[in-house]
């Protein structure tokens, strides 16, 4: 055996020593993942179980048995909540976000990443320049949605850079990690927040199916010029919903992310519906 | 996924056959999660969905097992056990079955 076998041995060796390592830790990390795709109710049951049940398994065996139960979750969920669309829209509505998402941080992230450290400078290096909202997602799950944390000075007015986010919107611009990560699309229903969505179903229980699709950076509701934050009319947004429900893929995607462009771009919001009242 | 209402039946294959032989060998048997993939040598991505079936449908109930993890040094092991209802749609099933190979 000469010099170069006996390296790749012993890297071999350290290798294989090194991921048995993480193996275990790996696995665990993929149990709580799989059971955190279950709807809340159950995710507790099932993390607790499927982490004994790890344990007990062989060696070899539990990173499979790990990376498996993720296809255990989704059929899981497929029963509690049957796919209303076919799987091949929801894949190409999924790209389409996910790429969207990623194209979008790659452009904007000098503005992003200029804007993090602005904030951090206004707000004291005590304080995050991100925060964190919860809301309701696809299928009832609870996410979180990230913001810039915008701070009032002491006199209780806004400063200079937190007024500017605030102002241009760009304030949600963190959102699209969220896309990212798939707990929102770039088109959906606007999310809302747990207690909003239990007052609304409990006004019209048919509010519940908009949990069928993810929510959205923009979207019908959020283009709506008439509906300004949680306020409005509450038939508008069922309407709102009630097409993205119908009108679910691909086309009627790129259709409201044009739509969105020509509001950012020209920064006027759309036309409202003929013989609606004019705006205050 | 006992909280689900029972009003259907479950979606019968070869693979849940499979599971439920295990508890038809002996109706008041309790099996834990890890010899179910042992004995019927199916992944835990087909396993589970099975169980959780079984249970919406009341056919199958679990329990966590009554020890004290710290007293036993381990986990508690969830532990699955055939309803009456299950021990006697699941002998009309196989022996439907077993009846329609025969003739």
């Amino acid at each position: 055996m000469n010099w170069k076998e006996l390296l790749v041995a012993l890297l071999l060796g350290l290798l294989s020593d090194e991921l048995l390592g993480w193996s275990r830790s790996l696995s665990r990390w993929l149990v709580r993942k799989a059971a955190a795709r279950l709807p809340i109710e159950h995710s507790g049951r099932y993390e607790a179980e499927w982490l004994e049940t790890l344990e007990s398994r062989p060696a070899l065996s539990r990173l499979l048995f790990a990376i498996d139960l993720h296809r255990a979750a989704f059929a899981m969920m497929q029963d509690l909540h049957p796919r209303p669309y076919k799987l091949s829209t929801d894949i190409a509505v999924r790209a389409n976000d996910f790429l969207g998402a990623a194209l979008m941080l790659v452009f904007i992230s000098p503005l992003f990443l200029l804007a993090l450290l602005l904030l951090k400078w206004e707000n004291g290096n005590d304080a995050r320049p991100l925060r964190r909202i919860e809301c309701v997602g696809r299928n009832g799950k609870r996410i979180e949605l990230y913001r810039f944390w915008i701070l009032r000075g002491s006199d209780g007015d806004l400063r200079p850079i937190g007024r500017f986010l605030l102002v241009t919107s760009l304030v949600e611009l963190p959102q699209l990690l969220n896309v990212l990560k798939g707990d929102l699309g770039l088109v959906g229903p606007r999310a809302d927040s747990p207690e909003l969505h239990v007052m609304r179903t409990a006004q019209n229980p048919a509010y519940a199916q908009r949990l069928l699709l993810r929510p959205g950076l923009t979207g019908p509701q959020q283009l709506d010029w008439t509906l300004r934050r949680d306020r409005g009319e509450f038939g508008h947004i069922l309407e709102h919903d009630r097409e993205l429900l119908a009108n679910y893929g691909l086309v009627s995607r790129l259709r409201y992310l044009w739509k969105t462009m020509l509001v950012v771009v020209t920064g006027r919001a759309p036309r409202p519906p003929a013989g609606s009242p004019p705006r205050l | 996924m006992g909280t689900m209402p029972v009003n259907r039946e479950p979606r019968i294959t070869h693979q849940s056959l499979r599971v439920l032989r295990i508890f038809l060998e002996d109706a008041t048997r309790e099996v834990a999660g890890t010899d179910m993939l042992d004995t019927t040598r199916l992944a835990s991505g087909t396993l589970y969905p099975i169980l959780a079936r079984f249970e919406t449908t009341g056919w199958l109930k679990s329990r966590w097992e009554s020890v004290d993890p710290v007293a036993a040094g381990r986990p508690r092991k969830r532990l699955y056990r055939l309803t009456a209802l299950g021990a006697r749609r699941a002998s009309e099933l196989l022996e439907e079955i077993g009846s329609r190979v025969i003739a």
